[in-house]
C-alpha cells in the first residue's frame, strides 16, 4: 500500500504541475473552454484520488476548490486573473497537504478558501449565466469499469452514490459478466451497471461523475424521454457520447483492459490523466497503449543502475590493460567484445537519464508569474530550446540558480511600466530563456530586455570593496565578472525577492560544481544576458588520458579540439612567452609539468593538447598521451575538493587514480596568462 | 455438506485466499455453506466473489448456500443495486426469505 501511495503522490504531483500549467494559460486566454474543463478536470482528478488514497485534508480541501471553481467552469463567473492567482495559491497549499498530510494547515486553509470565495464574488456577474436548465430529465446510464478498478482503489459504490447524489436513481447491477468461480480472477470488476436517473442536471453533471475513471471505462448515457431533455444538449449528445449502449456481453474494448499491459498495473486508472470528458473509446484506447510505451521508474534505481554501469566500465578497461598486455588472441577478442557492449550500456544510460528542460523552465512560468505580482511589473516569459535534453542531476541542480537568475532579472533587471515608457519600451518587460545543445554541452540563457547592468555602480562598488584599485583600468568583460565575487550586491535596498548580496556566487559556484561555466553580457538600456554552459551528464564522459611526470591526467575529450607535437627545440624557444602558433593564431599554453611541479625532466617530445571553451582555447603541454578513456567521474574528497585545477577523479584499469583537468578553469588561467604577458609587452 | 469459516473480512484484499477454499470445498462435497463471522466486513469485491461461487456451484451442479442470513451483505447489496430487480431465488439465498432454513 505504501507503494501506491507513493504512485499517487508522484501522479498527483504531476497533476498539481498540469494544475497549474493550466491556470497559469488562463491567464493569458480566460476564454478557453478546453483550459478551464483541463484545471476542473484536474481538481476533480486531485480529490477523488486523495480521498481513496486517506489524503483527507487534501481531498477536503481541493473539494472546496472544486465546487468554486466548478462556477467558472459552468460559466457563473469568469476567470479573473484574481480568481485564477486564488487558485494558484490554493494549488500550492495543496500541495504542502500533498507532501504533509498530517501537519496543521486548517488555518492558512481556511484562509486561503476565504481569499478564493471573494474572488469568486467578485468575478460573480462577470460572467453571463448559463440558462437555466428547464425540468427535470431521466438519463440511462451504462457503465462498466475497467477490469482493475478494485485493484487500483476505484470505489463503483462512490460512483453510483455520485450518481444518487443527482436526483432520483434506480441502480440495477449486471451480473451477467460474472464468471463461475473456477475461471474467475477474483479480484477483477466482472459487474457493470444500469442507472435510471432522473434529475435536473445536465449531461455534463452524469459526465462528470465519471471523470477520473472516463479515460479505461465504457459509458453511455441516453436520454430515456427525449422530448424533455434539454434542446441545447440533444444536438451535442451523440458526437460526444462514448459508445452507444455496447451490447453487455461484447468483448470489453481494448480500453478497458489495461492490467495487460505491462505496466500500467503500477499505474492506478484512477489517478491518470483524464482525458476530455465524453472522449470517443478509439481515443481512449489508443491512450492507453501509448501508457503502455512508457514505465515510470524510481530516480534512486536509475542512479544505482548508473553506479553499476560505472563500475563495469572500470572493470572493462582493467580488462582491456590485461588482454592488451598479454598474447592470448581469444581473451583480446573478447575483450574487445566487452569493450563495445559496455560502452553501448553507457550509451543506453545515459539517454535514460536525460530528461527535456521543459520539465524545468515550466516551473518558471509560475515563478514569473508572482514575480510580477509582487513588484507590480508587466512580464513576459517566453522560452525556446525546451525539449533540450540534460542528465536529470544536472537538471535538478540547475533548478535554484535559474530561479535566482530569474528573480534578478525581475527584480533588478526590469525597470517599472513607468519607467520602460520613458525609455521608449513597451510596457510588459521580456524575459526570455532559451536552451540549445553545442557540442557536450548544453547552453542555457537568460536574457531580459531591461536597463542592464549599471557599470558604474558595479565599480563604485567594487572600488568600496576593495576587489579593484579606485580608477584602475579594467576591462568591461572583468567588471560585469564582479557581480560573481561573494557578498556582492549593487540593489540600493534588500527587497524580498533579492538584492541580499548573497547569490550571483552562490549560482557560479553551483554552475562550476556541475563543471559548467557561466558568463554575463549586458547592454546599458538594452538588458543582460546570462549564458550557463553545462555539460550533459555528470556520470561519465570520454576522457583523454595523459601523462604529465608520473602521474595520469583525464582532459574531457569534449574539450579537446587537436593534438600537437612539441620539441624540445621549440619548447625552449618558446620559453618566458608561451605562445604557439596554431594556423595564423598565437595560443597561450601551460606546462602542466610545472604547473603541478613534478620535478621530472621534460620529454623529449612533449605534446600540445589544444583544448576550448566556446571561442577561448589554450594549450596544454603533457608529457604523453596515453590514449582515450571511458571516464566514470568520482568526485574528489572533501579535502581535495578545493583544488580548482580538477574537477573530479576517476579509476584506471590498473586501479591507479587519475585527476580529471577542469578545463574551463585552465582555460581562464592560460587566458589570464596571455593578459598578464600583453600588459607586460 | 461442507462448511467454510469465513472469518477473515470478505474484502478485496483476502478474495483470492477465499476463492480457493470455497473450490476445495467443492471438490470435496456437493455442498457448502459458508460461514461469516458475525457483523463481517464486506465490500463489493467480497459480494461478487460470492456470486461467482453461486455460478459455479450452479455449472458443476452443487449447492452453495449461506449459514446464516447475509445481513452483512445488505448495505453493500442495496448501494450496488442487487436488490432492485433482485429474484426470489436471490432473496432465498442472500437473506433466507422463504426458506425453511
Amino acid at each position: 500500500m505504501n507503494e501506491a501511495i507513493a504512485i499517487f503522490q508522484v501522479e498527483a504531483r504531476e497533476n498539481l504541475e498540469l494544475i497549474e500549467q493550466g491556470l497559469l494559460d488562463l491567464l493569458d486566454r480566460p476564454e478557453d473552454r478546453d483550459l478551464v474543463d483541463a484545471v476542473f478536470r484536474g481538481l476533480h482528478t486531485l480529490k477523488g484520488s486523495g480521498a481513496m488514497f486517506g489524503f483527507d485534508a487534501l481531498a477536503g480541501f481541493t473539494h472546496h476548490c472544486e465546487t468554486a471553481f466548478d462556477r467558472v467552469r459552468k460559466g457563473e463567473v469568469a476567470a479573473t486573473t484574481d480568481l485564477v492567482s486564488a487558485v494558484l495559491a490554493a494549488r500550492d497549499h495543496m500541495r504542502q497537504l500533498l507532501e504533509d498530510p498530517s501537519g496543521d494547515h486548517g488555518a492558512a486553509g481556511d484562509a486561503l478558501l476565504a481569499d478564493l470565495e471573494r474572488a469568486v464574488r467578485e468575478a460573480d456577474g462577470a460572467a453571463a449565466p448559463e440558462t437555466p436548465k428547464a425540468g427535470a430529465t431521466t438519463w440511462r446510464v451504462k457503465f462498466e469499469l475497467p477490469a482493475d478498478a478494485f485493484r487500483n482503489g476505484a470505489n463503483p459504490l462512490a460512483l453510483l452514490n455520485e450518481l444518487r447524489d443527482l436526483g432520483e436513481a434506480h441502480v440495477v447491477v449486471d451480473t451477467s459478466r460474472v464468471p463461475p468461480l473456477s475461471r474467475m480472477e477474483p479480484t477483477d470488476l466482472h459487474l457493470g451497471w444500469t442507472v435510471t436517473l432522473t434529475t435536473e442536471h445536465g449531461r455534463s453533471a452524469i459526465e462528470d461523475v465519471f471523470i477520473f475513471v472516463m479515460d479505461e471505462m465504457t459509458l453511455s448515457i441516453e436520454a430515456v424521454d427525449a422530448e424533455a431533455a434539454a434542446p441545447q444538449e440533444a444536438p451535442q449528445a451523440a458526437p460526444q457520447a462514448a459508445p452507444q449502449a455496447a451490447p453487455q456481453d461484447a468483448p470489453v474494448q481494448a480500453a478497458a483492459e489495461p492490467a495487460q499491459a505491462p505496466v500500467s498495473a503500477a499505474k492506478p486508472a484512477a489517478v491518470a490523466p483524464a482525458a476530455p470528458a465524453a472522449e470517443p473509446a478509439e481515443a481512449g484506447g489508443a491512450k492507453a497503449a501509448k501508457a503502455a510505451e512508457s514505465v515510470r521508474v524510481p530516480a534512486d534505481r536509475l542512479d544505482e543502475l548508473m553506479d553499476r554501469v560505472g563500475e563495469l566500465v572500470i572493470a572493462q578497461s582493467r580488462l582491456s590493460q590485461i588482454a592488451a598486455g598479454g598474447t592470448d588472441v581469444a581473451l583480446r577478442a573478447v575483450s574487445e567484445e566487452i569493450e563495445r557492449l559496455s560502452g553501448e550500456l553507457r550509451d543506453t544510460m545515459m539517454v535514460l537519464r536525460m530528461v527535456p528542460v521543459s520539465t524545468l523552465f515550466g516551473r518558471f512560468r509560475r515563478l514569473v508569474h508572482d514575480l510580477a505580482r509582487e513588484t507590480g511589473k508587466a512580464i513576459e516569459l517566453s522560452t525556446d530550446g525546451e525539449s533540450t535534453e540534460i542528465d536529470k542531476t544536472v537538471i535538478e541542480r540547475l533548478a535554484d540558480p535559474l530561479v535566482h537568475l530569474i528573480r534578478n532579472a525581475a527584480d533588478h533587471g526590469l525597470e517599472t511600466a513607468e519607467d520602460r515608457a520613458a525609455a521608449g519600451k513597451p510596457a510588459t518587460g521580456r524575459i526570455r530563456l532559451s536552451a540549445h545543445q553545442s557540442g557536450g554541452e548544453v547552453v542555457i540563457t537568460i536574457r531580459d530586455d531591461g536597463r542592464g547592468i549599471d557599470r558604474d555602480r558595479v565599480r563604485a562598488k567594487a572600488e568600496s570593496q576593495g576587489l579593484i584599485e579606485p580608477g584602475a583600468a579594467i576591462s568591461d568583460h572583468d567588471l560585469l565578472q564582479m557581480i560573481f565575487h561573494p557578498g556582492f550586491s549593487t540593489a540600493a535596498a534588500v527587497t524580498n525577492l533579492s538584492g541580499r548580496g548573497v547569490g550571483m556566487d552562490v549560482v557560479k559556484r553551483t554552475i562550476e560544481g556541475l563543471r559548467g561555466s557561466i558568463d554575463i553580457a549586458s547592454r546599458p538600456g538594452e538588458g543582460s544576458e546570462v549564458s550557463l554552459r553545462i555539460p550533459l551528464t555528470l556520470a561519465i564522459i570520454d576522457g583523454l588520458l595523459v601523462r604529465v611526470g608520473h602521474g595520469r591526467y583525464v582532459i574531457p575529450l569534449d574539450a579537446v579540439e587537436e593534438c600537437l607535437e612539441l620539441s624540445l627545440d621549440e619548447d625552449l624557444r618558446s620559453r618566458g612567452r608561451s605562445f604557439i602558433s596554431l594556423r595564423n593564431s598565437l595560443v597561450p599554453f601551460l606546462r602542466l609539468r610545472e604547473m603541478f611541479d613534478t620535478g621530472t625532466p621534460p620529454e623529449l617530445h612533449q605534446k600540445v593538447v589544444v583544448v576550448s571553451t566556446g571561442a577561448e582555447r589554450i594549450g596544454l603541454v603533457v608529457d604523453q598521451i596515453i590514449g582515450d578513456h571511458q571516464t566514470v567521474i568520482k568526485s574528489m574528497s572533501k579535502l581535495h575538493s578545493g583544488l580548482p585545477t580538477f574537477s573530479g577523479a576517476t579509476i584506471l584499469g590498473d586501479g591507479g587514480v587519475a585527476l580529471i583537468l577542469d578545463v574551463g578553469h585552465l582555460v581562464a588561467k592560460g587566458q589570464q596568462q596571455e593578459a598578464q604577458m600583453r600588459e607586460a609587452v | 455438506m461442507r462448511r467454510v469459516l469465513v472469518d477473515a473480512a470478505l474484502v478485496v484484499r483476502n478474495v483470492a485466499g477465499l476463492r480457493q477454499s470455497i473450490l476445495d470445498a467443492f471438490e470435496e462435497d456437493d455442498a457448502v455453506t459458508l460461514d461469516l463471522v458475525e457483523d463481517q466486513a464486506v465490500d463489493l469485491c467480497g459480494v461478487q466473489l460470492i456470486e461467482a461461487a453461486r455460478r459455479q456451484a450452479q455449472a458443476v451442479g452443487k449447492t452453495l448456500s449461506l449459514a446464516h442470513p447475509g445481513e452483512a451483505f445488505r448495505p453493500v447489496l442495496e448501494a450496488a443495486g442487487f436488490l432492485t430487480e433482485a429474484s426470489e431465488d436471490d432473496l432465498r439465498f442472500w437473506f433466507h426469505e422463504g426458506s425453511v432454513q
